[in-house]
Parts: structure tokens; C-alpha cells; sequence
């Protein structure tokens, strides 16, 4: 945290280093802040942008927490929609559903099994 | 005056109980689950209690070990705090057959007001405005015509059924009813196989408005004014207030008097809330319930009143009379109060769980005419767990006026360092800077209607750009000038002048010049003066 006057205001800034550069966060609005040198801010410029990685085939778990059942096996179609596990965090329990129609290539946790945030439960073919 | 009492609750609650008692001189016990054994309320506590397990089902909501643990230490009374037992009529019937004093309301008042339709009628009886409405067979269009105009538009035509807005309909005018009385009844067979319908008066522009109402054994009751509750999220409190944007004297002084008509009615002898929904077109407003305990959003009347809630319930449980009348009681300034959760607002508020890496609230204290509180009942370090609330904080601020405690409220929002888990600071801070709250004008859909996506962040102003640049430059260029002056090394960076900051894709050509008190900055070719005590730590 950052904290003093900028032009005669007082002002706190959260400031946490990134892989590149900073996230700052200040009030309601949260940024991200490359510091270069001018050269190195030439360069920047080329660098093409990263593409998004393709997760819709991915069936991921929204927050940590247990899974309490999976409820789809490889080979399974689902349609979108569909619940195909649950997950109990803070004392509820949280359908996880598809988001397209596909046919389960890979589940990768079972029923018991505590899984963090984003991480992918089960793959859509 | 009792010796010692026993907290039947945890966290922030248990530590705001204790504190008040420790000034009384009271000795306290708080009762623990195995989930807060090392919690900051049993550190503080002179006697702690293990009662069982995690899960409220077996422990804190176990009259039997609640009620084991005060014979066991001698406590005379026991204060429930709010959640778990604070309205359970039970607990208060088994303390009274026990000889254990019950710091809150007597059995009867709890069990007027807690079953819904019998505190209407009670709040009826007592002369307090109920939302006018019709529940009785409607015969037809003709009928429903007749008490649409009777309750006066506009009007809800609800199925009995009803639910999840199916079966719903407002109507502003005649053939509004005449057209949605059919439809709704057609609706209503088909979606719940019940036609029933009733029709009830439409509160425009809704706001959540509740009176704090104090009492003791000796039938004195008086107000403590109202609390602002409109800013909540899925029915949950968010953002609290005294006083009320929207009241004015009049309409303050209704609600009151009708709030300790209520209480007088039930004999009520504690700390209670009488909860109101309110127009914000014509200030109208309708009894929704009253609540028979400490309500979590209480500060912001202490800070407007100068009272301390707690001791006033322990007093009243005691026998003492209320040593003021309704007219010794004014307003004083404005308090604000956040709700800090455990949430990551940017994921659609999902809770977060997990070991608080860092937690830091501002300093509190007086800092002229503004005043800082935080009620918590977590250090550093601490866990919030998954069993229990996720709320972390209460920060109130007060101040002269509403925009004055506003802004310290955005501002001390900014020196609150969480880390370890995701909180909905940013998300609060957000809302201090939007321009509906700081007018006053919103309803109970503020949220939903503000942000119908969710929370994604704020857009920085030019001059929050201004500042983010600033201190990024800043801590860019002093850990640059640290590493070449600490390795002895050629760095090449090391006394860099001319940076370019890239600010969510935007470049900046900056020149930052340090000094002993933080820097001089060109910004675009713009001057600006930083000056921050502040030393960033080398890129992790």
C-alpha cells in the first residue's frame, strides 16, 4: 500500500507486483501498470496479444470448495444447462453445469475431493 | 448491576459485546466451537467455554450447553448477540425458568413479532400503517376494480401461489385491473393450479427504512431513529446509514412514534428494530416486521446518537430505568457503515474462503470532525471459515454531514489492506463514488439496477489515471534507484529518469525525479508533486 498526498490530496493505493509490472487498486477501480524504460515501451508495442485461451470445453469449478457428487461419466452427453457435479462451499451447494451441449471426454476430480477456483473438473470432446 | 455475563455468540458480536462490558467492569465468558477456538473473542475474553463442534446446529444453537456453560462460570446474564438463539423464544423461556437473566426482550415480545402474521395484527392493533391490501376471495373483474380503487393505485395483483415474479402484475389505473386481474388469474391456474388472488398496495421506488426503538422493565420506550438500509444485494445488507436521505422531520417523527406504539404494545424491554419499506416518491411507508434483537448494523445509530447499544440493553436487562426521554435524544452528524465480506466481487460475489494473508483496517480514532470505527472480530492471520458468515468487518465512519462520511468512508476503504482471501472493497469503494448514493437517490434495486452484470470495476477518472501513474512510476523508479545503489553493480536503470507507464494499454510518458519526500512527476508533460513516506519493497 502506497499512502501520502498527490498535488496536496491525500490519497492509498493498493499496489501489488505482477508478473508484468503492477495491479493497483484504488477505490472501485482496479488496473494494471507497466513501468519500461521508453525502449522496452517500443517494444511492448509489437508484442502481439495473448489470445485467450478456449475454455468453453472446459467445465471449471466457479470458487473452492468440496465436491460433493459428479454427476456425469466419460462418454456421457450432456446438454447445455445440465448439472453434471456439485460443489459445497460456505455451507451451500452449488450445481456446476454445463455450458454447451458436448460429450464428456475427461473428468478429472471425484466426489470427496476439495478443488480451488477455476480449476477444470471435467472436459468437454 | 451484574458481576459477570456470558456472550452466546461469536466473532465481531462477541469481541463488540465484550468491549462494552470490560468498560462496565462486568467480567464476560464467551462460549466457543471447535471452529473458534483461537479467536480473537475467546483471547479476549476473562473466561472462555468449548461447547462442540463447528456446525451452529451443535454448538452455538444448543440451548442446553449454552445454559451449562453459565451455571458452570457463574455468569448471571447472557447477552445472544444477533443470528443464532438472539430470537428464539425458547431460549428466552428456558433462561427465565433457570434464573439467568435474558439481555434482550422478554419471551412474549419475542413471540409477538416473530410470527409474521401475528405481529401484523399486533402492529395493526397498535396503530401502525400496514401495507393496505385484500386477502379474501376476489369475485371478479368488477370486485377487483372496487378494492384496487379502495387500497388506491397503483396496486400488486399477486397470485397466492405466486413466486420467482410469475403470477405477478401492477396495476396503475383501471384498466390495468382490468386487463391483469384476468391474466393473473389464468396465470396463476395454470403455472400453480391455484387461482387464488390478492391485491395489495404497490410501494413505489421501495426503500428499506427501520427505526431502532429502546425499552426497559419499567414501560419507558423510546427511538433512536432511523437506519437507511436500502443498499443490499440479494436481500443481504450491504451499505447502511443514519439517518435517512429520504426522511424528513415529519415523516421521521411518524415512523417513530408508530415504531414505540409497537414496542409499548408488546411491552417490549430491550434494544429492538422496527423494519419499514418506504416510497421514495412519497415518503409512504408500511410495517414490515420488527426484529427482537442487536441488529449488526447498530453502530451507525450509536455514532449518530452517542448512545452504546449494548450498554443500554445490559442496563435495561438489569432493571435500571433509561436514564433520558424521547426529547434529550437528537441527531448528531451522519454514519455511514461497509459490510467487508469474504467475497470476490469481480466473480459475481462467490464466497471466498481461506487464511487472511494480511489484514490491516485503517486506524481508528477521531481525526477532526471525522470519526473511524471498525468492528471485527478477526486478526491477521485468522481464518474465515467456511462454517460461519462471511463477513469480515463493519467500517463506520461519521462525519458532519452525508458527503463527509462518505468520503472518509471511500477513503478509509483505501487503507484497508485484505489480502489472503478476495473482499468486495472495490466494489464498496465504487459505490461511495457513484453519483445516485452520494445524491441519496436509490431504492432496494440500487444494486441490481447499477450493476445488472455485475461488478467489473470501475472506469478511473482522469484524475485517478493521473494518480495510478503516479504511483507506479514512483514504485518503479525507487526500486530501480534501491537495486543499483544496493548491488554496487552497472544498472542500468538505476538513476532512470524517463519511464513510459502502461496503463491498461495506454502509454504515458513520465518523468519521475525522487527526493526525501517522494518525487516530482511529469506526467504527458503535465507536473505533478507525490508526496508519500511510503518505501515499495523490491519486484517480488
Amino acid at each position: 500500500m502506497i499512502e501520502g498526498q498527490f498535488d496536496g490530496v491525500p490519497f492509498a493505493v493498493k499496489i501489488k507486483s505482477a508478473p508484468e509490472g503492477y495491479t493497483l487498486r484504488h477505490r472501485g477501480v482496479s488496473a494494471v501498470a507497466i513501468v519500461a524504460s521508453p525502449r522496452a515501451a517500443e517494444l511492448y508495442k509489437k508484442i502481439p496479444e495473448k489470445q485467450k485461451a478456449d475454455t468453453s470445453k472446459l467445465i471449471v469449478s466457479p470458487m473452492p470448495g468440496l465436491v460433493i457428487s459428479i454427476d456425469a461419466k466419460p462418454g456421457q452427453e450432456v446438454k447445455s444447462g445440465e448439472g453434471v457435479a456439485v460443489v459445497e462451499a460456505m455451507k451451500m451447494q452449488n450445481i456446476i453445469r454445463a455450458e454447451r451441449d458436448g460429450v464428456i471426454a475427461k473428468v478429472n476430480v471425484a466426489a470427496g475431493a476439495s478443488v480451488a477456483a477455476d480449476e477444470v473438473m471435467i472436459e468437454l470432446a | 448491576m451484574f458481576d459477570k455475563i456470558l456472550i452466546a455468540n461469536r466473532g465481531e458480536v462477541a469481541v463488540r459485546i465484550i468491549r462494552t462490558a470490560r468498560r462496565m467492569g462486568i467480567k464476560t465468558v464467551v462460549v466457543f466451537s471447535e471452529a473458534d477456538r483461537d479467536s480473537l473473542a475467546v483471547d479476549m475474553a476473562d473466561e472462555s467455554v468449548f461447547i462442540g463442534p463447528a456446525p451452529a446446529s451443535e454448538s452455538y444453537l444448543v440451548i442446553d450447553k449454552i445454559v451449562a456453560a453459565a451455571r458452570e462460570t457463574g455468569a448471571q446474564a447472557i447477552h445472544p448477540g444477533f443470528g443464532f438463539l438472539s430470537e428464539k423464544a425458547e431460549f428466552a423461556d428456558r433462561l427465565l425458568a433457570e434464573k439467568i437473566t435474558f439481555i434482550g426482550p422478554n419471551p412474549g415480545a419475542i413471540r409477538a413479532m416473530g410470527d409474521k402474521i401475528e405481529s401484523k395484527k399486533a402492529a395493526q392493533a397498535a396503530g401502525v400503517s400496514c401495507v393496505p391490501g385484500f386477502i379474501g376471495e376476489i369475485e371478479g373483474v368488477a370486485h377487483a376494480v372496487q378494492i384496487s380503487e379502495e387500497i388506491g393505485y397503483p396496486v400488486m395483483i399477486k397470485a397466492s401461489a405466486g413466486g420467482g415474479g410469475k403470477g405477478i402484475r401492477v396495476a396503475f389505473n383501471r384498466k390495468d385491473v382490468e386487463e391483469g386481474f384476468p391474466a393473473v388469474r389464468a396465470e396463476a391456474k395454470g403455472a400453480f393450479g391455484d387461482d387464488r388472488i390478492f391485491i395489495e398496495k404497490f410501494v413505489t421506488a421501495p426503500r428499506h427504512i427501520e427505526i431502532q426503538v429502546l425499552g426497559d422493565k419499567h414501560g419507558n420506550v423510546v427511538h433512536l431513529f432511523e437506519r437507511e438500509c436500502s443498499i443490499q444485494r440479494r436481500n443481504q445488507k450491504v451499505i447502511e446509514e443514519a439517518p435517512s436521505p429520504l426522511l424528513d422531520e415529519k415523516t421521521r417523527n411518524a415512523m417513530g412514534e408508530q415504531a414505540v406504539a409497537l414496542a409499548k404494545a408488546v411491552s417490549y424491554d430491550s434494544a429492538g428494530t422496527v423494519e419499514f419499506v418506504a416510497s421514495g416518491a412519497d415518503k409512504s411507508f408500511y410495517f414490515l416486521e420488527m426484529n427482537t434483537r442487536l441488529q449488526v448494523e447498530h453502530p451507525v445509530t450509536e455514532e449518530i446518537t452517542g448512545l452504546d447499544l449494548v450498554e443500554q440493553m445490559i442496563r435495561s436487562a438489569a432493571g435500571e430505568k433509561l436514564n433520558f426521554k424521547q426529547k434529550d435524544l437528537k441527531i448528531k452528524g451522519w454514519a455511514i457503515e461497509s459490510r467487508i465480506y469474504a467475497e470476490d466481487p469481480y466473480r459475481n460475489f462467490l464466497p471466498s474462503i481461506g487464511r487472511l494473508r494480511a489484514y490491516r483496517p485503517p486506524a481508528e480514532g477521531e481525526f477532526g470532525d471525522i470519526t473511524i470505527r471498525n468492528e471485527t472480530g478477526v486478526r491477521e492471520g485468522d481464518e474465515i471459515s467456511m462454517f460461519y458468515d462471511p463477513m469480515i468487518a463493519k467500517l463506520v465512519t461519521h462525519g458532519p454531514d452525508r458527503l463527509s462520511a462518505i468520503d472518509a468512508q471511500a477513503a478509509a476503504l483505501d487503507q484497508f489492506l485484505i489480502d489472503g482471501i478476495a473482499d468486495n472493497i472495490p466494489f464498496l469503494g465504487a459505490v461511495m463514488e457513484e453519483k445516485d448514493f452520494r445524491k441519496g437517490g436509490f431504492t432496494t434495486a440500487y444494486i441490481k439496477e447499477k450493476f445488472p452484470e455485475g461488478f467489473t470495476g470501475a472506469a478511473a477518472t482522469e484524475a485517478q489515471k493521473k494518480l495510478l501513474i503516479a504511483v507506479a512510476g514512483f514504485a518503479r523508479a525507487f526500486t530501480a534507484k534501491r537495486a543499483a545503489q544496493t548491488s554496487g553493480q552497472m544498472a542500468q536503470s538505476g538513476d532512470r529518469r524517463d519511464w513510459v507507464v502502461i496503463l491498461d494499454k495506454s502509454h504515458h510518458d513520465v518523468e519521475i525525479d525522487l527526493d526525501e519526500k517522494g518525487a516530482a512527476v511529469l506526467i504527458d508533460f503535465k507536473k505533478y508533486r507525490l508526496d508519500t513516506l511510503a518505501r515499495p519493497r523490491a519486484r517480488a
